[in-house]
């Protein structure tokens, strides 16, 4: 027993010395609430409310009808995974209900936001197909607007809350900045579109002048993912000794390769090069989106992991 | 409370007596004693600093809840209904002060076969829930002090009533310059420490 209970000490007083400005030395301790499970939830979460969202605004445009469709249930399915992943990490799930208690908690908030874009989406879809037609009930009528605007707004604060929750956490100084939820919000906007350029490649076929205009809006998202990425890291990395520490920790190559170069780079001079030089080769548009996809789950996971709590000290 | 860091040796035995009346599971340290480091060589230091619920008076744990089931009482104390938390974990990464545990891991120090002694401590503890500190509060009901204070070696704790300019605890603060761990958060905190 003595010998396990000097381990489990161990465990917790494990630290990294990390001198700052060659004053203090510091215990550093990475985060160990949250990982892979959050992780696949946040990416879910922001991806499907993302596709909602942007369905839902091309509808109101009259554009790309044969996606939105498709795009406002496949955008309710991911959230709905997402939940599913979400409610396996709870520690005591038979007490789910109790979630909806405390407004001033974004866990609240967020249970909110989540409960409001599935019903409200759920009802649009069926708008949104006529499945009950005879009732006259279309998305193209008032109410069907009204429903749908209100399922976007649920939407949007369902892509804005992943990154809120996250960034109110005093004990993780990388998160507990501003920027994390413009950047998880990003991240939702441009790997939803990776979602819907899917979509239209794959099981609608839509004609490639839509393709075009898609990509376009794409490659206007990931510019500003990049542009927020850069900020983030080059405003963390001179923030704190804790930060800097988490970006040392971040820095590595699943996040320097799967993410920035696989994750974005590639992808954008895929998206480049699909409007520029090559004009209909759905494999390069079938290419980058799954590339997107696969760095916007890798962001948010490395963000996660490189948590670490600041250190306590008395000086 | 508050914690002499000048008297405190390091011997954890603070940490022991938590764990023994607690009866934690592993891992889950409602108590601990850091051992850090300060300075710059040549003129580096080694030093001692007890941590445990801050009790807070702004506490961020109770804001960020989803379910209330953190609540301060109407004696400043801070605890966690087990009834109502869901284990979001929220909490563990909001407290500036990482007094918060997830107690989600069934074994024992033997692993899945536990001893007696941690088959009847166990009971008080619900798997999947957040756990922390609570002053000692059965203890505390029975007019005695924490199980820290009562066993620390060196006296470097003491307990009494902040809101009572009279108690020893109130003077102590004044009379020796106590400080509150990283005021800069903002939340207040009910233990104080005595500089070295």
């Amino acid at each position: 027993m003595a010998s396990n209970f000097i381990r489990s000490v161990g465990q917790i007083l494990r630290s990294t010395i990390y001198q700052n400005e060659g004053v203090t030395i510091m215990t550093i301790e990475k985060q160990n609430s949250f990982g892979g499970l959050i992780a696949i939830d946040l990416f879910l979460g922001g991806a499907g409310a993302g596709i909602f969202f942007i369905s839902f605004i091309m509808d109101l445009m009259n554009r790309f009808q044969n996606i939105t469709k498709i795009g406002a249930i496949t955008g309710l399915i991911l959230v709905l995974m997402g939940t599913l992943i979400l409610f396996f990490d709870l520690g005591s799930k038979s007490r789910l209900y109790r979630l909806f208690i405390n407004p001033s908690s974004w866990v609240t908030r967020g249970t909110f936001f989540i409960t409001g874009f599935v019903i409200f989406g759920i009802a649009y879809s069926v708008f949104s197909w006529s499945l009950f037609g005879w009732t006259l009930l279309d998305k193209t009528t008032l109410l069907g607007k009204v429903v749908g605007g209100i399922a976007a707004f649920f939407s949007f604060m369902t892509m804005l809350y992943t990154g809120m929750l996250f960034s109110t956490m005093k004990r993780i100084p990388i998160w507990n900045t501003p920027i994390l939820p413009l950047l998880f919000f990003f991240s939702s906007l441009y790997t939803a579109m990776a979602f819907l350029l899917l979509i239209g490649g794959l099981l609608v076929g839509i004609p490639i002048e839509d393709l075009h205009v898609l990509s376009m809006i794409e490659i206007t998202f990931i510019l500003l993912q990049l542009l927020l990425l850069g900020v983030f890291l080059w405003a963390s990395g001179y923030n704190t000794t804790t930060t800097a520490e988490s970006i040392r920790l971040l820095k590595k190559p699943l996040f320097n390769i799967g993410v920035i170069i696989v994750g974005l780079i590639i992808p954008l001079g895929l998206l480049i090069y699909y409007n520029v030089v090559d004009n209909g080769s759905m494999l390069t548009i079938l290419l980058a989106a799954l590339l997107l996809i696969e760095g916007g789950f890798l962001g948010r996971y490395c963000i996660i992991k490189a948590g670490i709590r600041f250190p306590l000290h008395t000086v | 409370m508050v914690i002499d860091l000048k008297k405190c040796v390091g011997c954890m035995a603070c940490t022991i007596a938590c764990k023994t009346t607690n009866q934690t599971r592993p891992g889950i340290f409602w108590n601990i004693v850091k051992d850090l480091e300060v300075g710059k060589y040549p003129s580096v230091r080694r030093f001692f600093l007890p941590t445990l619920c801050m009790h807070c008076e702004n506490a961020p744990c109770i804001e960020v809840c989803p379910t209330r089931a953190s609540y301060r009482q109407d004696d400043g104390i801070v605890v966690i209904d087990y009834d109502n938390c869901v284990g979001c974990k929220s909490c563990i990464e909001n407290c500036p002060y990482g007094a918060r545990y997830f107690n989600g891991d069934p074994d024992g120090y033997f692993g899945d076969q536990l001893t007696t002694s941690e088959k009847i401590g166990y009971r008080q503890h619900k798997l999947g829930v957040v756990e922390k500190c609570n002053f000692c509060i059965d203890r505390l009901k029975q007019g005695k002090e924490p199980a820290c204070v009562q066993t620390c070696v060196g006296k470097a704790r003491y307990f009494g009533d902040l809101d009572d300019p009279k108690s020893e605890v109130s003077k102590r603060i004044r009379s020796k310059h106590g400080f509150q761990l990283h005021k800069e958060c903002g939340t207040n905190p009910s233990v104080y420490y005595l500089p070295e």
